[in-house]
Protein backbone atom coordinates (compact mmCIF):
# COMPACT_ATOMS: atom_id res chain seq x y z
CA UNK A 1 0.00 0.00 0.00
CA UNK A 2 1.40 3.42 -0.92
CA UNK A 3 1.82 6.27 1.53
CA UNK A 4 -1.01 8.16 -0.12
CA UNK A 5 -3.34 5.18 0.25
CA UNK A 6 -2.33 4.77 3.89
CA UNK A 7 -3.08 8.41 4.67
CA UNK A 8 -6.39 8.20 2.82
CA UNK A 9 -7.29 5.07 4.75
CA UNK A 10 -6.44 6.80 8.02
CA UNK A 11 -8.43 9.92 7.22
CA UNK A 12 -11.48 8.37 5.62
CA UNK A 13 -12.01 4.93 7.12
CA UNK A 14 -14.02 4.15 10.23
CA UNK A 15 -11.00 2.43 11.72
CA UNK A 16 -8.03 4.82 11.69
CA UNK A 17 -6.23 2.60 14.23
CA UNK A 18 -5.83 -0.06 11.58
CA UNK A 19 -4.38 2.41 9.07
CA UNK A 20 -2.06 3.85 11.70
CA UNK A 21 -0.81 0.38 12.61
CA UNK A 22 0.07 -0.13 8.97
CA UNK A 23 2.00 3.14 8.97
CA UNK A 24 3.85 2.17 12.15
CA UNK A 25 4.60 -1.23 10.70
CA UNK A 26 6.00 0.33 7.53
CA UNK A 27 8.20 2.97 9.11
CA UNK A 28 9.09 1.83 12.62
CA UNK A 29 12.48 0.36 11.71
CA UNK A 30 13.58 3.13 9.35
CA UNK A 31 12.68 5.79 11.88
CA UNK A 32 14.29 3.80 14.69
CA UNK A 33 17.64 3.67 12.90
CA UNK A 34 17.40 7.30 11.91
CA UNK A 35 16.86 8.30 15.55
CA UNK A 36 19.38 5.83 16.90
CA UNK A 37 22.18 7.33 14.79
CA UNK A 38 21.48 10.70 16.40
CA UNK A 39 20.72 9.61 19.97
CA UNK A 40 23.09 6.58 20.09
CA UNK A 41 21.49 4.99 23.18
CA UNK A 42 18.88 2.33 22.48
CA UNK A 43 16.69 3.21 25.48
CA UNK A 44 16.61 6.90 24.63
CA UNK A 45 15.92 6.06 21.00
CA UNK A 46 12.97 3.95 22.07
CA UNK A 47 11.50 6.89 24.03
CA UNK A 48 11.99 9.30 21.13
CA UNK A 49 10.48 6.81 18.67
CA UNK A 50 7.38 6.46 20.86
CA UNK A 51 7.01 10.24 21.04
CA UNK A 52 7.47 10.47 17.29
CA UNK A 53 4.57 8.13 16.61
CA UNK A 54 2.35 9.76 19.23
CA UNK A 55 2.96 13.16 17.62
CA UNK A 56 2.29 11.64 14.22
CA UNK A 57 -1.00 10.21 15.49
CA UNK A 58 -2.08 13.57 16.88
CA UNK A 59 -1.09 15.50 13.77
CA UNK A 60 -2.17 13.02 11.11
CA UNK A 61 -5.82 14.21 11.01
CA UNK A 62 -4.48 17.59 9.82
CA UNK A 63 -2.10 16.01 7.29
CA UNK A 64 -3.09 17.39 3.89
CA UNK A 65 -0.45 15.73 1.75
CA UNK A 66 1.60 18.85 1.05
CA UNK A 67 4.63 16.65 1.67
CA UNK A 68 5.15 12.91 1.45
CA UNK A 69 4.23 10.87 4.50
CA UNK A 70 7.75 9.51 4.61
CA UNK A 71 9.45 12.95 4.70
CA UNK A 72 6.82 14.20 7.16
CA UNK A 73 7.54 11.33 9.58
CA UNK A 74 11.28 11.84 9.18
CA UNK A 75 10.86 15.51 10.00
CA UNK A 76 8.99 14.70 13.20
CA UNK A 77 11.61 12.10 14.16
CA UNK A 78 14.49 14.51 13.47
CA UNK A 79 12.90 17.32 15.45
CA UNK A 80 12.10 14.99 18.32
CA UNK A 81 15.69 13.72 18.36
CA UNK A 82 17.24 17.19 18.37
CA UNK A 83 14.76 18.34 20.99
CA UNK A 84 15.69 15.34 23.13
CA UNK A 85 19.38 16.25 23.00
CA UNK A 86 18.57 19.87 23.78
CA UNK A 87 16.51 18.82 26.80
CA UNK A 88 19.31 16.55 27.93
CA UNK A 89 21.74 19.47 27.85
CA UNK A 90 19.31 21.71 29.72
CA UNK A 91 18.40 19.06 32.27
CA UNK A 92 21.97 18.37 33.30
CA UNK A 93 23.30 21.88 32.56
CA UNK A 94 25.71 20.39 30.07
CA UNK A 95 27.47 22.32 27.31
CA UNK A 96 27.31 20.83 23.81
CA UNK A 97 30.77 19.29 23.97
CA UNK A 98 29.90 17.33 27.12
CA UNK A 99 26.84 15.83 25.50
CA UNK A 100 29.05 14.65 22.65
CA UNK A 101 31.50 13.20 25.13
CA UNK A 102 28.70 11.51 27.00
CA UNK A 103 27.36 9.99 23.77
CA UNK A 104 30.86 9.03 22.72
CA UNK A 105 31.47 7.26 26.02
CA UNK A 106 28.15 5.49 25.75
CA UNK A 107 29.41 3.82 22.56
CA UNK A 108 32.20 2.23 24.59
CA UNK A 109 29.78 0.72 27.07
CA UNK A 110 26.88 0.04 24.71
CA UNK A 111 25.94 -3.65 24.75
CA UNK A 112 24.06 -3.05 21.52
CA UNK A 113 27.09 -1.98 19.52
CA UNK A 114 28.99 -4.61 17.57
CA UNK A 115 31.42 -2.56 15.48
CA UNK A 116 35.19 -2.95 15.37
CA UNK A 117 37.73 -0.30 16.36
CA UNK A 118 37.45 1.54 13.05
CA UNK A 119 33.66 1.58 13.24
CA UNK A 120 33.88 2.88 16.77
CA UNK A 121 36.27 5.62 15.67
CA UNK A 122 33.94 6.55 12.83
CA UNK A 123 31.01 6.92 15.22
CA UNK A 124 33.09 9.07 17.54
CA UNK A 125 34.16 11.21 14.61
CA UNK A 126 30.53 11.67 13.61
CA UNK A 127 29.68 12.72 17.15
CA UNK A 128 32.20 15.54 16.86
CA UNK A 129 30.13 17.15 14.13
CA UNK A 130 27.58 19.85 14.91
CA UNK A 131 24.16 18.25 15.47
CA UNK A 132 22.52 19.27 12.21
CA UNK A 133 25.60 18.40 10.18
CA UNK A 134 25.57 15.03 11.90
CA UNK A 135 21.99 14.48 10.82
CA UNK A 136 22.89 15.44 7.24
CA UNK A 137 25.86 13.08 7.22
CA UNK A 138 23.87 10.15 8.62
CA UNK A 139 21.01 10.61 6.18
CA UNK A 140 23.30 10.82 3.20
CA UNK A 141 26.05 8.37 4.12
CA UNK A 142 24.24 5.62 5.99
CA UNK A 143 20.70 5.95 4.71
CA UNK A 144 21.74 7.06 1.20
CA UNK A 145 18.80 9.41 1.08
CA UNK A 146 18.38 11.69 -1.93
CA UNK A 147 19.31 15.31 -1.40
CA UNK A 148 15.82 16.33 -2.57
CA UNK A 149 14.21 14.19 0.14
CA UNK A 150 16.66 15.46 2.72
CA UNK A 151 15.76 18.98 1.66
CA UNK A 152 12.09 18.26 2.34
CA UNK A 153 12.85 16.72 5.74
CA UNK A 154 15.31 19.33 6.97
CA UNK A 155 13.78 22.32 5.19
CA UNK A 156 17.19 23.26 3.81
CA UNK A 157 18.26 23.87 0.22
CA UNK A 158 19.95 21.08 -1.72
CA UNK A 159 23.03 23.25 -2.24
CA UNK A 160 23.41 23.90 1.47
CA UNK A 161 22.99 20.18 2.21
CA UNK A 162 25.67 19.22 -0.32
CA UNK A 163 28.05 21.75 1.19
CA UNK A 164 27.25 20.53 4.69
CA UNK A 165 27.83 16.90 3.72
CA UNK A 166 31.10 17.77 1.98
CA UNK A 167 32.40 19.55 5.08
CA UNK A 168 31.25 16.69 7.29
CA UNK A 169 33.17 14.13 5.20
CA UNK A 170 36.30 16.28 5.33
CA UNK A 171 36.09 16.65 9.11
CA UNK A 172 35.48 12.95 9.64
CA UNK A 173 38.32 11.84 7.40
CA UNK A 174 40.64 14.27 9.11
CA UNK A 175 39.65 12.90 12.52
CA UNK A 176 40.09 9.33 11.31
CA UNK A 177 43.63 10.09 10.14
CA UNK A 178 44.71 11.32 13.56
CA UNK B 1 76.76 43.65 -19.32
CA UNK B 2 74.14 40.98 -18.81
CA UNK B 3 75.04 37.31 -19.13
CA UNK B 4 72.55 35.51 -21.35
CA UNK B 5 70.91 32.29 -19.92
CA UNK B 6 69.52 29.71 -22.31
CA UNK B 7 67.36 26.77 -21.35
CA UNK B 8 69.51 23.84 -22.31
CA UNK B 9 69.39 20.19 -21.44
CA UNK B 10 71.59 20.60 -18.38
CA UNK B 11 68.86 22.56 -16.65
CA UNK B 12 66.39 19.75 -17.04
CA UNK B 13 68.14 17.85 -14.23
CA UNK B 14 65.84 17.44 -11.18
CA UNK B 15 67.37 19.32 -8.26
CA UNK B 16 64.97 17.93 -5.65
CA UNK B 17 65.75 14.87 -3.59
CA UNK B 18 63.68 12.64 -1.30
CA UNK B 19 64.56 11.17 2.10
CA UNK B 20 66.47 7.92 1.96
CA UNK B 21 64.23 4.85 1.33
CA UNK B 22 61.21 7.08 0.98
CA UNK B 23 59.71 5.19 -1.94
CA UNK B 24 60.45 1.79 -0.43
CA UNK B 25 58.46 2.66 2.69
CA UNK B 26 55.79 4.68 0.98
CA UNK B 27 52.16 3.97 1.93
CA UNK B 28 48.95 5.95 1.69
CA UNK B 29 48.64 7.66 5.05
CA UNK B 30 44.96 8.25 4.49
CA UNK B 31 44.43 4.61 5.20
CA UNK B 32 41.01 5.08 6.68
CA UNK B 33 38.86 6.82 4.15
CA UNK B 34 35.09 6.73 4.16
CA UNK B 35 34.16 3.81 2.02
CA UNK B 36 31.15 1.61 1.62
CA UNK B 37 32.45 -0.97 4.10
CA UNK B 38 31.97 1.49 6.92
CA UNK B 39 28.33 1.88 6.07
CA UNK B 40 27.48 -1.36 7.82
CA UNK B 41 25.04 -0.79 10.66
CA UNK B 42 26.97 -1.38 13.85
CA UNK B 43 24.10 -0.80 16.23
CA UNK B 44 21.85 -3.59 17.36
CA UNK B 45 18.57 -3.81 19.25
CA UNK B 46 17.47 -6.18 22.02
CA UNK B 47 16.08 -9.43 20.75
CA UNK B 48 12.42 -9.23 19.73
CA UNK B 49 12.41 -5.46 20.08
CA UNK B 50 10.67 -4.65 16.81
CA UNK B 51 8.15 -7.43 17.37
CA UNK B 52 6.96 -5.87 20.62
CA UNK B 53 7.35 -2.32 19.38
CA UNK B 54 4.10 -2.30 17.42
CA UNK B 55 2.07 -3.30 20.45
CA UNK B 56 3.77 -0.75 22.69
CA UNK B 57 3.23 2.07 20.20
CA UNK B 58 -0.42 1.11 19.86
CA UNK B 59 -0.75 1.19 23.67
CA UNK B 60 0.94 4.57 23.92
CA UNK B 61 -1.20 6.01 21.15
CA UNK B 62 -4.31 4.77 22.96
CA UNK B 63 -3.13 6.64 26.08
CA UNK B 64 -2.40 9.69 23.98
CA UNK B 65 -5.90 9.52 22.51
CA UNK B 66 -7.35 9.77 26.00
CA UNK B 67 -5.17 12.82 26.61
CA UNK B 68 -5.73 14.31 23.17
CA UNK B 69 -7.75 17.35 24.29
CA UNK B 70 -5.00 18.31 26.72
CA UNK B 71 -2.25 17.75 24.18
CA UNK B 72 -4.04 19.80 21.54
CA UNK B 73 -4.37 22.75 23.88
CA UNK B 74 -0.80 22.60 25.07
CA UNK B 75 0.79 24.42 22.11
CA UNK B 76 -1.74 27.24 22.58
CA UNK B 77 -1.30 27.42 26.33
CA UNK B 78 1.02 30.44 26.30
CA UNK B 79 -1.08 32.38 23.81
CA UNK B 80 -4.23 31.60 25.78
CA UNK B 81 -2.58 32.78 28.99
CA UNK B 82 -1.67 36.07 27.31
CA UNK B 83 -5.19 36.46 25.90
CA UNK B 84 -6.77 35.70 29.29
CA UNK B 85 -4.47 38.22 31.00
CA UNK B 86 -5.36 40.84 28.43
CA UNK B 87 -9.09 40.23 28.84
CA UNK B 88 -8.72 40.32 32.62
CA UNK B 89 -6.81 43.60 32.42
CA UNK B 90 -9.43 45.16 30.17
CA UNK B 91 -12.24 43.90 32.43
CA UNK B 92 -10.61 45.28 35.58
CA UNK B 93 -9.95 48.61 33.86
CA UNK B 94 -13.53 48.80 32.64
CA UNK B 95 -14.86 47.79 36.05
CA UNK B 96 -12.84 50.43 37.87
CA UNK B 97 -13.81 53.19 35.43
CA UNK B 98 -17.47 52.13 35.58
CA UNK B 99 -17.35 52.15 39.38
CA UNK B 100 -15.88 55.67 39.49
CA UNK B 101 -18.43 56.94 36.95
CA UNK B 102 -21.30 55.41 38.94
CA UNK B 103 -20.23 57.03 42.21
CA UNK B 104 -19.87 60.43 40.51
CA UNK B 105 -23.31 60.11 38.96
CA UNK B 106 -24.85 59.10 42.29
CA UNK B 107 -23.35 62.17 43.94
CA UNK B 108 -24.62 64.39 41.17
CA UNK B 109 -28.08 62.81 41.43
CA UNK B 110 -28.12 63.32 45.19
CA UNK B 111 -27.40 67.04 44.92
CA UNK B 112 -29.51 67.55 41.78
CA UNK B 113 -32.56 66.24 43.64
CA UNK B 114 -32.19 68.76 46.44
CA UNK B 115 -30.29 71.75 45.12
CA UNK B 116 -31.36 74.08 47.94
CA UNK B 117 -30.06 71.52 50.42
CA UNK B 118 -26.82 71.35 48.47
CA UNK B 119 -26.49 75.15 48.57
CA UNK B 120 -27.34 75.16 52.26
CA UNK B 121 -24.51 72.66 52.81
CA UNK B 122 -21.87 74.62 50.97
CA UNK B 123 -22.87 78.21 51.85
CA UNK B 124 -22.29 79.71 55.26
CA UNK B 125 -25.36 81.99 55.35
CA UNK B 126 -24.44 84.31 58.27
CA UNK B 127 -21.00 84.86 56.77
CA UNK B 128 -22.57 85.67 53.41
CA UNK B 129 -24.96 88.22 54.95
CA UNK B 130 -22.10 89.80 56.81
CA UNK B 131 -20.02 89.98 53.62
CA UNK B 132 -22.86 91.67 51.68
CA UNK B 133 -23.45 94.12 54.48
CA UNK B 134 -19.78 95.12 54.47
CA UNK B 135 -19.64 95.61 50.70
CA UNK B 136 -20.43 99.25 49.78
CA UNK B 137 -21.62 98.24 46.32
CA UNK B 138 -24.49 96.41 47.91
CA UNK B 139 -25.44 99.08 50.45
CA UNK B 140 -28.79 99.71 48.73
CA UNK B 141 -30.65 96.51 48.29
CA UNK B 142 -34.08 98.10 47.67
CA UNK B 143 -35.61 97.37 44.28
CA UNK B 144 -35.57 100.44 41.98
CA UNK B 145 -38.93 101.32 40.35
CA UNK B 146 -39.02 100.06 36.83
CA UNK B 147 -42.26 101.67 35.68
CA UNK B 148 -42.61 105.41 35.80
CA UNK B 149 -45.99 106.41 37.03
CA UNK B 150 -47.94 108.34 34.37
CA UNK B 151 -51.29 110.14 34.54
CA UNK B 152 -54.08 109.56 31.98
CA UNK B 153 -53.24 112.69 29.93
CA UNK B 154 -49.68 111.56 29.56
CA UNK B 155 -50.79 108.11 28.44
CA UNK B 156 -53.11 109.56 25.85
CA UNK B 157 -50.33 111.80 24.54
CA UNK B 158 -47.95 108.83 24.34
CA UNK B 159 -50.46 106.78 22.40
CA UNK B 160 -51.25 109.64 20.07
CA UNK B 161 -47.53 110.12 19.37
CA UNK B 162 -47.30 106.40 18.62
CA UNK B 163 -50.18 106.73 16.15
CA UNK B 164 -52.40 104.30 18.06
CA UNK B 165 -56.12 105.14 17.96
CA UNK B 166 -58.37 104.67 20.93
CA UNK B 167 -60.78 102.71 18.69
CA UNK B 168 -58.07 100.08 18.10
CA UNK B 169 -57.35 99.82 21.78
CA UNK B 170 -61.03 99.36 22.53
CA UNK B 171 -61.36 96.65 19.85
CA UNK B 172 -58.34 94.82 21.24
CA UNK B 173 -59.39 94.81 24.87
Amino acid sequence: MTDKELVQLFLESDNPDYAFNLIVNKYRERLYWHIRKIIISHDDTDDVLQNTFIKAWNALPEFRGDSQLFTWLYRIATNESLTFLKKKRTKFFLPLVDVERHLSNSIEDDPHFNGDAIQKKLQKAILKLPEKQRVVFNMRYFEEMKYEDMSAVLDTSVGALKASYHHAVQKIEKFMEE
Amino acid sequence: MKHRVTLNSELQHNPFVVPENYFETFSIRKSVALNSELKRNVFTVPEGYFGALQERITGNVANAKRQTPVLRWQPLRTQLAFAASFVLLISVGYGVSALLWTSTTASEKHYAGSFPNYLAQIIDEPALIQAVANNPKHESTERQPVVVEMDDDAIIRYLADADVSLHDIAATY
